[in-house]
């Protein structure tokens, strides 16, 4: 660290400037990588673009149901666990803590192998992935929206009560509302994660993103523009939320 | 449904390879992932503005990429055999969040230690080793446990690159015998066992850092 | 003791005061010239101007923000400043890093919050630094160390963690832990504000024997009375300028400011 003799004025513009050229930086690696890789054998993968981007719909699908119902589904879990008497909070945390320490592809055949034995008839793909993905989002989710509940002020609690709100609409109305805000980082960073984990399901047969780019790879065998391709597309999926959540944070400020 | 519970014993041997698998690919994991984290994460909290910005990028290229796609292409492109390819996939994911572990740890350290070690003359490489990193590590413990245990967890995904894990044997015993539910409490079972070895022993790890730093 | 030229105010009331003493064989050991600091935009250290002589005692005071804090800061390179030089044992600050690292071998350091290294006991404390530093072996670093405990008066306390030190214990830890590359300069940053009062005149003696003992010493206080007993300048700074310069007596009694005047009202009204 040497002492700069700069003016202060000038430290600003040099940031300026540094962050100028890292973003040049950036779009001239993009540049030179698209260059790079445009002899990749794009072109055998294109005319399955169809098939491709119908598994790429499958996986944005999957993802969006098991988020939407993942989260009607953590918000009572995270409930008994914060506020439940002993009992059912137990219940509550060895469900949350049980399938958060399975790997993801158990809970899959968890359901896969574990329903049709329950009901005696097979379950379809589709299913299986939906319902596991559910609990593997509804079990993360009730971890975030617990830490949630507990941010929020306890006098909160109290005002409520005090005008003679029942205890479920003070949760509903005043209680969630705050928690939600509090905790929608980390919601949608949770939501990156599962987007990911989709990825899992063509074990139980769904035709998914990956699975798709690995039929197609698997008939014109062009392995380093697959791969590039799953790269890419997912590094963008998941860059978008990000960027999402960034402009959320600036908004809020 | 009734639960037929012999089977699993038939297979106790397979069960049993299994779970070595899984705690050697875990074991290994761990170790690598650890080192390249804390190396990475280190390095997070020099000053340099292109070194941080390539550093957010190449952890955010790892982050954003499941752990599937990065496991297939060491595998199937650069061709690594699986166990190998397992190990290194699976480092190369978790290193991204220890590192990330270790730059806040780090963070969170008041001011003060780096200035008065700086202030004596330390080097910022002597201060680093000396003040910083003994108290970020211990900092460091409980989020790293969980890190661990998401490392035993992803580990599940090498069945699907053929490597006989916990995983692979539960797929196995289904297609064998139908009797998957019952290899699924199994497996889960142990799998649960294997987090809470590693939980208690960063609890004890901790509690022995507790000690001797007062 | 010592003469000093002050240059007529200016109309704007702003005045640059260039002390120094005059007997010449003190050689300066700190000299700042003409040095200005930005924080963004804020002008913290505006066109400052101060000179201190080897075996001075220099205590400096003034409201918060006046840029005090920053201006000992910068003799041992903890802040940067943008215009300006500052030359301290005849180096002149701001070359390079090793050379940074060799001035503040000889210049020592005491934090307001002390600062201590809580994963290491008092005697590792100390000898933490002349042993990576200087390469000083072990045995000679923890025999050094419990000279230095002893004079700061805790040498029972070798072997314990920080966290089990009273305040005064600590910041006397950390006073000792700074002597231990016998620098030739001490600076002090406000040491005695985040102690609880009973614990303060501990630490003040401390810093008085070593006043006495002919350390060069730069300290950031509000302390008066200490002020009054060992230094032989007091300066007043507000607003990044040094507005008095004077020895105790002057500075108290009459001082040539009428900011100084009201600044000394308002801290004498409590103690």
């Amino acid at each position: 660290m040497s002492a700069t003799a700069i003016h202060a004025k000038h430290r600003a513009r040099l940031q300026q400037r540094q962050n100028w050229l890292w973003r040049g930086i950036l779009i001239l690696s993009l540049c030179t990588g698209g260059w790079l890789i445009r002899d990749l054998e794009w072109g055998a993968l294109w005319p399955s673009a169809g098939f491709i981007a119908k598994g790429l719909g499958a996986s944005i699908l999957l993802s969006v149901l098991s988020i939407g119902l993942g989260f009607l589904v953590a918000i009572p879990m995270a409930a008994a666990r914060a506020y439940g008497a002993r009992p059912l909070k137990s219940i509550a945390v060895a469900c949350i803590e049980s399938i958060r320490c399975t790997p993801e592809l158990m809970v899959i055949f968890w359901v896969y192998f574990g329903v049709p034995r329950i009901t005696g008839n097979p379950v379809d793909g589709w299913f299986a992935a939906i319902f596991s993905m559910t609990l593997v989002a509804a079990a993360y989710m009730a971890e975030i929206i617990r830490a949630g509940l507990k941010s929020v002020n306890i006098g909160q609690w109290e005002a409520g009560r005090a005008t003679g709100l029942r205890d479920i609409q003070i949760f509903s109305r005043i209680i969630l509302p705050q928690a939600l805000k509090n905790m929608l980082m980390a919601l949608l960073s949770q939501s990156v994660m599962l987007f990911k984990t989709t990825s899992l399901v063509y074990i139980v047969g769904v035709i998914e993103f990956f699975r798709a780019m690995q039929i197609v790879n698997n008939r014109v065998y062009a392995p380093f523009a697959t791969y590039a391709l799953l790269a890419i597309v997912y590094f963008i999926c998941c860059w978008l939320i990000t960027r999402l959540e960034g402009l959320i944070k600036q908004h809020r400020q | 449904m009734t639960l037929d519970w012999t089977v699993i014993w038939q297979y106790r041997e397979e069960v049993a390879k299994g779970l070595w698998m899984t705690i050697q690919i875990s074991g290994l994991s761990i170790l690598f992932s650890t080192a390249v984290g804390l190396s990475i994460g280190g390095l997070r909290v020099i000053p340099n503005f292109f070194l941080q910005k390539i550093l957010g990028l190449y952890l955010d290229v790892i982050r954003n990429i499941p752990a599937v796609v990065k496991l297939f292409a060491i595998h199937f492109v650069v061709g690594l055999d699986a166990f190998a390819a397992g190990v290194l996939a699976l480092s190369l994911h978790q290193s991204a969040y220890i590192a990330d572990v270790m730059s806040s740890s780090l963070n969170a350290l008041p001011k003060g230690q780096l200035e008065a070690s700086l202030a004596t003359g330390l080097s910022h490489a002597q201060a680093f080793r000396r003040v910083l990193l003994p108290q970020a590590l211990r900092i460091a413990i409980p989020p790293l446990s969980t890190q661990f245990v998401q490392i035993v967890k992803n580990s599940a995904i090498v069945m699907l690159i053929s490597l006989e894990d916990l995983t692979f044997v539960t797929s196995h015993i289904q297609l064998e015998t139908f009797r998957g539910m019952e290899a699924s409490i199994v497996v889960t079972f142990l799998y649960l066992l294997i987090a809470f070895a590693i939980i208690v022993s960063m609890n004890l790890i901790q509690a022995w850092s507790n000690r001797r730093f007062q | 003791m010592h003469s000093q030229n002050l240059e007529p105010q200016t109309p704007q009331g702003r005045q640059a005061t260039t002390l120094g003493s005059l007997d010449s064989g003190k050689p300066s050991v700190i000299r700042f010239d003409r040095v200005d600091k930005y924080y963004d935009s804020f002008h913290v250290l505006k066109d400052l101007n101060l000179t201190i002589k080897e075996g001075e005692v220099v205590v400096i005071c003034g409201p918060s923000g006046s840029g005090k804090s920053t201006l000992i800061r910068c003799i041992n390179g903890l802040e940067t400043f943008d215009a300006g030089t500052i030359t301290v044992l005849n180096q002149e600050l701001g070359t390079t890093t090793s050379q940074l690292r060799q001035i503040r071998r000889e210049v020592g350091m005491v934090f307001q919050n002390f600062n201590l290294y809580p994963h290491l006991n008092a005697i590792e404390n100390i000898t933490l630094a002349p042993r990576l530093v200087k390469g000083v072996k072990q045995a000679n670093a923890t025999a050094r160390a419990y000279e230095l405990l002893t004079r700061v008066g805790i040498a029972d306390k070798a072997e314990q963690y920080p966290d089990h030190l009273s305040g005064g214990q600590r910041q006397r830890l950390a006073i000792a832990r700074a002597l231990a590359l016998d620098p030739k300069v001490m600076l002090f940053d406000e040491p005695t504000s985040a102690l609880d009062p009973e614990m303060i005149s501990e630490v003040l003696e401390v810093i008085i024997e070593l006043a006495r003992s002919g350390m060069t010493m730069l300290v950031v206080t509000h302390e008066m009375g200490f002020a009054r007993r060992v230094a032989d300048r007091v300066l007043f700074m507000d607003k990044g300028v040094i507005i008095e310069d004077s020895p105790p007596d002057v500075f108290f009694n009459n001082p040539r400011d009428e900011r100084t005047q009201r600044f000394l009202s308002k801290i004498m009204s409590h103690t």
